[in-house]
């Protein structure tokens, strides 16, 4: 029959890229979808939840899980920031009144309330210890309008507050 | 087939796993240590990856792949699509005003380590239902589960009286029928905090709100909205209405509240800079408008002289505006409140033309407290403490140099809707607090926990 040796790395490359871009799936539905023997699709499926790369939802669905998450701000050395990043976008986000996105080289990280669009009205750049610019923090409108000064200031603390934990030592 | 499966499977799981924690370029070399693959599965193995994305390939290094970036945004975009199939549900709890973020990092909280579970079991341990702002607080909370939906396998509530024995009860016998997490307003505090400290240490998440026990008891979050902002701006607007001088009455609410309390020591060191300000008065009232309005007919039957009257909230705001009017003082007499949060008590102002200021508390920290607790049951990071934010309201003519309304009282107030209509809910333009329903996994007939209560009690 002559199968590929890394048939198994294919479909479970597949099974990741299906449900980030399709969103909570089942796995008989993957399987379907993806053309993935569903034996295969369910021993793929339990090493990728056991492994944290992918979660159980209510009614059999699955969804990316956060050690996904992790690799994607691994792309960008922004490990330690996989934790702190939605928390601090959403805070920003509510204090300032705004939508808020943290973007790393031409990828949105994260984004509250989601998705971002709208001109950009505020900008903060994200830097490491070294003084160099890893990522940022966008701000645009919302309907209600806000107020300058203090979506100014959100941002500068939830800036802040990133580079704290970008500063930090891995174990701290 | 199966064993290729299997092999190359747990191999590229572990290539995955060892990019995550080189955050960033990782060398090949470093890969094999870590992984402990043969180059030459390595290779085939990175090759497959690099195929679809998830990994980049160099000379000799290895770095996670464009495909991988978009994995954080693609839960998000599943919100966002749930979150516009229910285009009705209301979120006002990102509108209104906040004052100016502190200074220094956010504290955060790392998750707890928990089981991931599909559906996660919630309590909420209520201090009491003694006055309309707490019924609306557990609608909030309510109406977050059942948006939550499948993911709430149940909700239980438990009301506690404003007994701290009886709220320690009420927390032991939640983590007993196997809650996952914990949503508490305290009513007291050593009873209450051992009984929390007992609930973390068998693993169940704590998020506490409206009434907090401090940093020392163990809690991932606190979700309030700033009591400190709601009696300081208060207190300046009285000060400035007053031009500096004059007898006032303060009213505030709950003694053993915590927030109660907070408010009327932010008052309090906004007058000290006063020293032409005379309080006539201090009576606690419990948040209720009875004590309110016993105290001021009570002043004026004496024929004190009253310049103005501080209240923390308008449920006991509404006593004292109705003291006033039934001592005869006619529209545009009363002298300037404070206090809003009640529908009656915009309605009182506007009614009589009473000079009014008010900071809602807004019981939309409910929800924000059921999503916070949800966030870290999914093994999410969360603030340490959440403020919601809220308007500053006035009737028109009363602004002031430094306090500039976000809200007219005129355009905040519902004259269609009930009295006891607590406002800044997050439920919408059409809730009321007495056709309420809901639906949740844990209530039964669509009622709501806060219904139940009444006529149980």
């Amino acid at each position: 029959m002559g199968v590929h040796p890394t048939a198994g790395v294919e479909a479970l490359c597949d099974m990741l890229n299906a449900v980030a871009r399709c969103g909570p799936v089942t796995i008989g539905e993957l399987c379907s979808r993806e053309r993935i023997p569903r034996s295969s699709g369910f021993t793929i499926a339990r090493k990728l939840l056991d492994a944290g790369f992918l979660v159980r939802l209510p009614r059999g669905r699955i969804a990316i899980g956060p050690q996904a998450v992790h690799l994607a701000f691994a792309r960008y050395g922004l490990a330690s920031l996989a934790g702190p990043a939605v928390p601090v976008v959403q805070w920003a986000a509510r204090t300032g009144d705004a939508v808020v996105r943290l973007h790393a080289g031409d990828t949105t990280l994260v984004a509250a309330p989601a998705p971002f669009s709208g001109p950009v009205l505020s900008r903060r750049d994200i830097r490491d210890r070294n003084g160099a610019s890893v990522a940022c923090l966008e701000a645009a409108g919302t309907r209600n309008g806000c107020d300058p000064v203090l979506l100014a200031t959100a941002l500068d603390r939830a800036a802040l507050t990133l580079e704290h934990h970008l500063a930090l030592e891995p174990n701290e | 087939m199966g064993r290729t499966t299997t092999t190359g499977v747990d191999g590229a799981i572990s290539v995955l796993q060892a990019l995550s924690r080189a955050d960033g370029v990782m060398r090949t070399a470093d890969c094999l240590e870590q992984t402990g693959l043969p180059r030459a599965s390595l290779h085939r193995i990175a090759v497959a990856l690099a195929k679809h994305g998830l990994v980049e390939t160099g000379r000799g290094t290895l770095r996670p792949g464009p495909a991988a970036a978009a994995f954080p945004t693609a839960n998000q975009r599943s919100a966002a699509k749930t979150a516009g199939r229910r285009a009705s549900r209301p979120d006002t709890t990102a509108a209104g005003h906040m004052q100016l973020p502190g200074t220094g990092p956010l504290p955060l909280t790392a998750p707890p380590r928990l089981t991931r579970k599909p559906r996660f079991r919630i309590g909420f341990s209520n201090a009491s239902l003694d006055n309309p702002w707490r019924t609306a607080l557990v609608h909030a909370i309510e109406y977050a589960a059942a948006y939550l939906g499948d993911h709430v396998d149940w909700l239980a509530v438990r009301h506690a009286g404003d007994d701290a024995a009886r709220q320690a009860e009420h927390i032991d016998a939640l983590v007993s029928a196997g809650v996952d997490g914990l949503l508490v307003s305290a009513a007291g505090f050593e009873r209450v905090s051992s009984a929390i400290s007992r609930a973390a240490n068998k693993g169940v998440a704590i998020v506490m709100v409206d009434r907090w026990l401090g940093p020392g008891v163990p809690h991932l979050s606190y979700v309030t909205s700033s009591n400190q902002f709601i009696g300081a701006t208060t207190a300046r607007w009285l000060i400035e209405q007053m031009a500096g001088s004059g007898r006032i009455v303060m009213l505030p609410g709950l003694q053993a509240a915590e927030p109660a309390r907070r408010r009327y020591r932010a008052a309090l060191s906004a007058l000290a800079r006063f020293p032409d300000i005379e309080i006539v008065s201090t009576h606690w009232t419990g948040w209720r408008h009875e004590p309110a309005h016993a105290e001021v007919s009570r002043l004026l039957a004496r024929g004190e002289r009253i310049d103005g009257v501080w209240c923390d909230s308008g449920l006991q705001g509404v006593g004292a505006q109705q003291a006033f009017v039934d001592a005869g003082f006619g529209s545009g007499q009363i002298p300037p409140h404070t206090g809003g949060d009640l529908n009656l008590a915009y309605k009182l102002a506007l009614r009589h033309d009473v000079p009014l200021a008010a900071v809602d508390y807004p019981p939309a920290m409910g929800r924000v407290a059921v999503e916070t607790l949800y966030a870290a049951l999914c093994g999410q990071w969360v603030c340490r403490r959440i403020d919601v934010p809220s308007d500053i309201i006035l009737t028109r003519g009363s602004a002031t140099a430094s306090v500039q309304p976000t809200l007219w009282a005129d355009d905040h107030v519902r004259w269609d809707l009930p009295d006891d209509l607590i406002l800044h809910t997050g439920l919408g333009q059409s809730y009321s607090p007495r056709s309420f329903r809901i639906r949740y996994p844990g209530n039964s007939y669509n009622r709501s926990a806060a219904q139940l209560a009444r006529v149980v009690g």
